[in-house]
């Protein structure tokens, strides 16, 4: 499995379509009444700032050369009605489109959240997670102003140059052409552009990621990180990745000033062209009130394109972002239910493997040949050399990879014919790695099981031998933790996610390396706790102390991608093969402890 | 203003760039009243006037005119990006840096996902400001200016009159301002919950999927996101509020001038002329208090997030450099002197004393949460003691540079910690510049050697974050090989080997004796044979040292050390 690295831009595998948009379209689509709403009211609101300046026009024109002052009054009044009006509308259309807007954010966030929950294992080993971070949180949020204003004005824009043009062709249609005229060079301008800043911007998104993930992990590793006093050399990456993110913003946002530039000067180059072609080449069929009328429309029609322009650049920079976005929606999860998977039954607990062949990397393989039944009620043990796959026996009954073939059954049921979540709410297991929530050590514990009162999380601690360092604390079980804090030791933490198994109350219970930091007195008291809370269940061991192991139902040795030695501790002795010989090791070892204490 | 005097600094660099920048965006929004300038001269002289010759010149000044203030637009806003981009670099690497001095209390009263929002999200606004907020504050200011003075020379009671709206937006201003503030606050508090319920998910993705949580975890995503949208639409509730008002003053502006005017030119106050002229100048006025809106909206927003990167870079650590820093290499005797540590009212160490001689190994044993990993945290200043003092070579380490006493402590972790890089990368993290023969020896030393070159790119296979796909036995040991690497006079092995098998760490700790014969060993562990042969082994219970001796010295006690032997030869001693 390919994992990538801080530094090492990701690759995006799916070339640029218009389909992205379409797809982002159909979120809008979701709020089509208040994308009506709020375009009528922008219309409503348009045609009302037209009139002011026509009321100004017929006070200045009309009511003061006249001296009426009641009908000036009745002017001034009308003024204010409309303002009013306009601010009446401006008022709701505020409301709908940050409405609309922030909704679809709300909604594609959690679309690409949902998702990424389906997502396996392999998909967070195989990336920094702060490159995963930032597509939820930071991409998803920079299309929020696209997505409220943009659309609207767009519309907006639409229209009104439609209207304009109408307006400038029933004045004059010579004119009127070569005003479009500038429209094709300008699209061939865009064009020009387009390709420098789609490349600008995807190559900006990538470097945004690199940087994110860089902080994310420096948090997360600050202690190694001020342990090994790398804050020199770690500030000079920082800046490499700083660097290259300033970089190719500035190119970026370079590329995209382009485009008010270009249209700017096209709107200038349009009104130069109408006085001289006004002026000398039609001469006789234009007026001068024509004219001006003309140039007056020019303005208004040049001012929509900028719009337009500026948010085709919001919208070539929200690609960059939607591509990731939507990108990550596409992710196949690896491991799914397959269609019609049944409900795992309350499990009894018989396990067998047949045949079962797995890899991490094809042609690598990890496990070959394996088969074993278990029958329910059974403690089996695993022990061997590390990174023998241990670990991963288990992990593929819990389905967190699919076995590459064989078959592996749970009371009979192929569990690849199994809905994920209906095996897995019956599993407990024990992670090497304890994961703390931030939180109170109560929502911590009771996480193996939601609806569980205080009562039975307070069992469940008691039951591992937690609660006494718990109720030490201030604040006892409310107390709050957090993901690297100093709060916990690790050997704490160990039993609070015991604890947390525990609670979920499993059919099958995994221990992996689940004690490793706790100390062997404790340890000893847990096991004899745990040994009730067996009875009839079904338990996988991973472990190094043979305290553990030694009473175990089967011992399973592994190594060499299966299982070496299969049988009690008793049948293993006299087999006198490695489980011996590791056992014997580790017995001469101890019995010179043992000698040792007995001279005293 | 607290917050633009801690902001001068970063902007003070580029004040030259910043000058010349709104100059020339001045002498650019004066071209740009070129055009409509000579469009007047244009039909009076020309069309009307009949003077041919003049329309090409004027059109090629015009021409001129607009490509002369689009290039100093480019320009301006080129290298207002520019000094924007280069301090938000300044300010993010100052957190940056600042990340590696702040102390333990700082990571944990900030959660990642907090830390995470203000190095992404907040420092953006600050950008925002430098970039867009100050020219605008400016070209407004200048505007309103002009145009005052353009009205006041044009009818001083016509102009008066302007002002009677002034009161009222200056009001409405003041309260957009104060109650906008919270709720940018709001929005940016929110934003740092929604970065934490995503990032631990994502972090706690195997502890998610082992419960079958997703449900669970996407009701809480759900409370967040939907509370982040709220919180968007009550700014946009003020907005609304807010920005009709503001566009009606501006409106019934209008209105105060047709009227008053009017009636002035009936009764012969004023000329005509000098009414059009008024009303022309008045969209002068009126634009820059129309701006006024998103100018205080630009401001609050810069204040709610600029007063978080504030706090961030001002947060003092209590875990400081000395002031009068000792230059002396660090030999590594270590001695504690009636240490005590609090977290917060718990007494996590209690009148702890020890002394150490260079070159001796400890063995550290005790139940979970006994303060046995605290107590070695004190050597390299994780934490202070709060009473009480830790020295080495007789001297307090508070009085070492700190970059000189962490170069003097190698850490192995319990909590291994790997990052997504290289083997080789994780190795000689501490020694980035070693060579491959140092890699290679530290990890055969660490036993480690084995299984990196069996994997598939040996020593340059990538590990993921937090070292997935290792074992656990297998990160322990390339965060041993680290420390070794690193190679300070004292080394600390903080449960190192807990998760590799017996045989294998009996490996370890004879390499580690022929490889550190010379270094202080700190050595916490919950096997008696890791501690065994230690010079000296102390028991922790509940922050104090119930036990200390050689092992024979201690079996002798009878106590939790004997105790634990017992238990531990009876595991396969039948």
């Amino acid at each position: 499995m390919a994992r990538n690295r801080i530094e090492v831009d990701e690759t995006l595998e799916t070339p640029f379509n218009a389909g992205y948009l379409f797809r982002l379209f159909r979120y809008v689509l979701k709020y089509k009444k208040a994308l009506i709403r709020g375009l009528i009211l922008m219309v409503l609101t348009s045609i009302l700032s037209l009139a002011t300046p026509y009321l100004v026009k017929i006070a200045v024109d009309d009511r003061i050369p006249n001296a009426d002052i009641p009908g000036l009054l009745v002017i001034a009044g009308l003024m204010l009605l409309s303002i009013i009006l306009s601010n009446v509308f401006l008022r709701k259309r505020i409301i709908t489109t940050s409405n609309m807007g922030n909704s679809i954010v709300r909604d594609l966030r959690k679309d690409i959240f949902s998702h990424v929950q389906k997502l396996s294992f392999d998909f967070f080993d195989s990336r920094p997670h702060g490159k995963i971070l930032v597509r939820i949180v930071n991409y998803v949020n920079s299309l929020s102003e696209l997505l409220s204003q943009g659309i609207i004005n767009l519309i907006n824009d639409l229209m009104s140059l439609v209207f304009i043009l109408a307006f400038m062709m029933l004045l004059n249609v010579p004119l009127s052409l070569i005003v479009l005229a500038g429209l094709p060079i300008l699209a061939i301008a865009i064009f020009v552009i387009k390709r420098m800043q789609r490349r600008a911007w995807q190559i900006f998104s990538n470097k945004n990621s690199n940087l994110n993930a860089y902080i994310h992990e420096s948090i997360l590793g600050i202690r190694v990180i001020q342990a090994f006093n790398r804050q020199n050399f770690n500030k000079k990456l920082f800046e490499k990745l700083s660097d290259e993110y300033r970089f190719y913003w500035i190119r970026g946002v370079k590329a995209n000033l382009l485009i008010p530039i270009v249209i700017g000067l096209m709107s200038t180059l349009s009104v130069c062209l109408i006085y001289i072609g006004g002026i000398t080449w039609f001469d006789e069929a234009i007026t001068v009130g024509v004219l001006i009328a003309f140039l007056g429309y020019i303005g208004r029609f040049w001012q929509p394109i900028l719009n337009m322009g500026n948010l085709y650049n919001e919208i070539i920079t929200a690609m960059a972002y939607l591509e990731r976005i939507f990108e990550t929606m596409d992710e196949e999860p690896d491991i799914k239910d397959k269609t019609g998977a049944g409900i795992m039954p309350v499990i009894k607990g018989t396990v067998e493997y047949k045949d079962v062949l797995f890899s991490y990397d094809k042609g690598h393989n990890i496990l070959e040949g394996i088969n074993l039944r278990i029958e329910p009620g059974t403690t089996v043990a695993l022990v061997g050399p590390t990174g023998a796959g241990k670990t991963t026996i288990v992990n593929i009954l819990c389905r967190f990879y699919d076995i590459d073939s064989g078959q592996i059954l749970i009371d009979g049921h192929d569990i690849s014919q199994m809905s994920i979540r209906s095996l897995r709410r019956q599993m407990g297991v024990m992670l090497q790695d304890p994961f703390i929530f931030s939180g109170s050590i109560m929502d911590n514990i009771r996480y193996g099981r939601l609806n569980a009162s205080d009562e039975e999380v307070i069992e469940a601690a008691k039951r591992v031998y937690a609660h006494e360092f718990i109720t030490e604390m201030d604040e006892g079980y409310e107390t709050e933790v957090n993901e690297r804090g100093s709060r916990l030791s690790v050997g704490q933490r160990q039993l609070i996610s015991f604890a947390r198994t525990l609670l979920a109350d499993p059919r099958i219970l995994i221990l992996d390396e689940a004690t490793s930091s706790i100390d062997t007195n404790t340890e000893v008291l847990v096991q004899a706790g745990l040994k009730e809370l067996l009875k009839g269940r079904t338990s996988f061991v991973i472990a190094h102390r043979l305290s553990t192991i030694k009473d175990a139902d089967i011992i399973m040795y592994i190594s060499d991608k299966n299982i070496q030695e299969k049988g009690s501790h008793q049948e293993l002795m006299s087999l006198k093969g490695r489980y011996y010989e590791l056992y014997m090791h580790q017995y001469d070892y101890t019995l010179t402890k043992h000698d040792q204490a007995q001279n005293i | 203003m607290r917050l633009l005097k801690w902001l001068w600094p970063y902007i003070k660099p580029y004040r030259l760039t910043i000058i010349i920048c709104f100059s020339i965006g001045f002498l650019s929004t004066v071209l740009a009243l070129v055009p409509q300038y000579l469009s007047g001269t244009i039909v009076d002289d020309v069309i009307i006037g009949g003077n041919r010759q003049l329309l090409y010149t004027l059109v090629g000044i015009i021409f001129a005119a607009t490509v002369i203030r689009v290039a100093f637009d480019y320009f301006m806003r080129v290298n207002l990006m520019k000094v924007s981009q280069n301090l938000l670099y300044k300010i993010r690497k100052d957190m940056y840096v600042n990340l590696g001095v702040y102390d333990v209390p700082f990571f944990d009263h900030n959660r990642t996902g907090d830390i995470m929002a203000k190095m992404t999200g907040d420092v953006q606004m600050l950008r925002h400001f430098v970039e867009n907020t100050m020219y605008s504050i400016f070209t407004n200011l200048i505007l309103l200016i002009l145009a005052l003075v353009m009205i006041f020379s044009i009818d001083w009671r016509l102009a008066i009159a302007v002002f009677i709206v002034a009161p009222f937006l200056f009001i409405t201003n003041k309260n957009l301002s104060k109650e906008i503030l919270p709720i940018y606050s709001s929005i940016r508090e929110q934003f740092s919950k929604l970065n934490t319920v995503v990032q631990e998910n994502i972090s706690g993705n195997r502890v998610v999927k082992a419960f079958a949580k997703e449900e669970h975890e996407i009701d809480k995503f759900d409370v967040e996101n939907e509370e982040f949208r709220i919180k968007n639409i009550n700014a946009a509730v003020k907005w609304s509020k807010y920005m009709p008002l503001i566009e009606m003053q501006s409106g019934i502006l209008h209105v105060f001038v047709i009227i008053f005017g009017g009636i002035m030119v009936i009764l012969d106050q004023i000329t005509f002329g000098q009414l059009v002229q008024f009303n022309v100048f008045l969209f002068a006025i009126v634009t820059p208090m129309r701006m006024s809106f998103s100018v205080i909206n630009d401001l609050q927003r810069f204040q709610a997030s600029g007063r978080k990167v504030m706090e961030f870079l001002m947060y003092d650590p209590r875990v400081k450099e000395p002031a009068r820093p000792v230059e002396n290499e660090i030999k590594g005797d270590v001695e504690f002197k009636n240490v005590s540590f609090f977290h917060d009212n718990q007494k996590i160490l209690d009148n702890i004393n020890l002394k150490v001689k260079a070159g001796m190994k400890v063995g550290i044993i005790g139940p979970t949460g006994a303060g046995k990993s605290t107590l070695v945290s004190l050597l390299n200043r994780f934490y202070d003691p709060n009473e009480g003092q830790v020295l080495i070579d007789g001297i307090n380490i508070k009085r070492y540079p700190l970059d000189t006493l962490r170069k003097g402590v190698a850490f192995a972790f319990q909590d291994v910690f790997l990052f997504s890089d290289t083997i080789e990368g994780n190795v000689c993290y501490g020694k980035p510049d070693a060579d491959m023969h140092m890699v290679y020896q530290a990890a055969d030393t660490a036993d480690a050697s084995e299984f990196i070159t069996k994997a598939k790119d040996g020593y340059n296979t990538i590990v993921g974050e937090r070292g997935t796909g290792l074992s656990g036995g297998q990160k322990q040991r390339v965060s041993l090989a680290r420390a070794i690497l690193y190679d300070g006079r004292i080394m600390v092995f903080d449960d190192t080997t807990s998760a590799v098998d017996i045989e294998t760490d009996e490996q370890i700790q004879e390499e580690l004796k022929k490889h550190c014969a010379d270094k202080t060993i700190f050595i916490i562990a919950h096997r008696i044979s890791s501690v065994k042969d230690s010079d000296v082994i102390i028991v922790m219970d509940k922050g104090r040292i119930i036990e200390q001796g050689t092992h024979e010295q201690l079996l002798e006690k009878n106590g939790y050390y004997y105790e634990t032997c017992l238990q531990q030869a009876g595991e396969t001693g039948e």
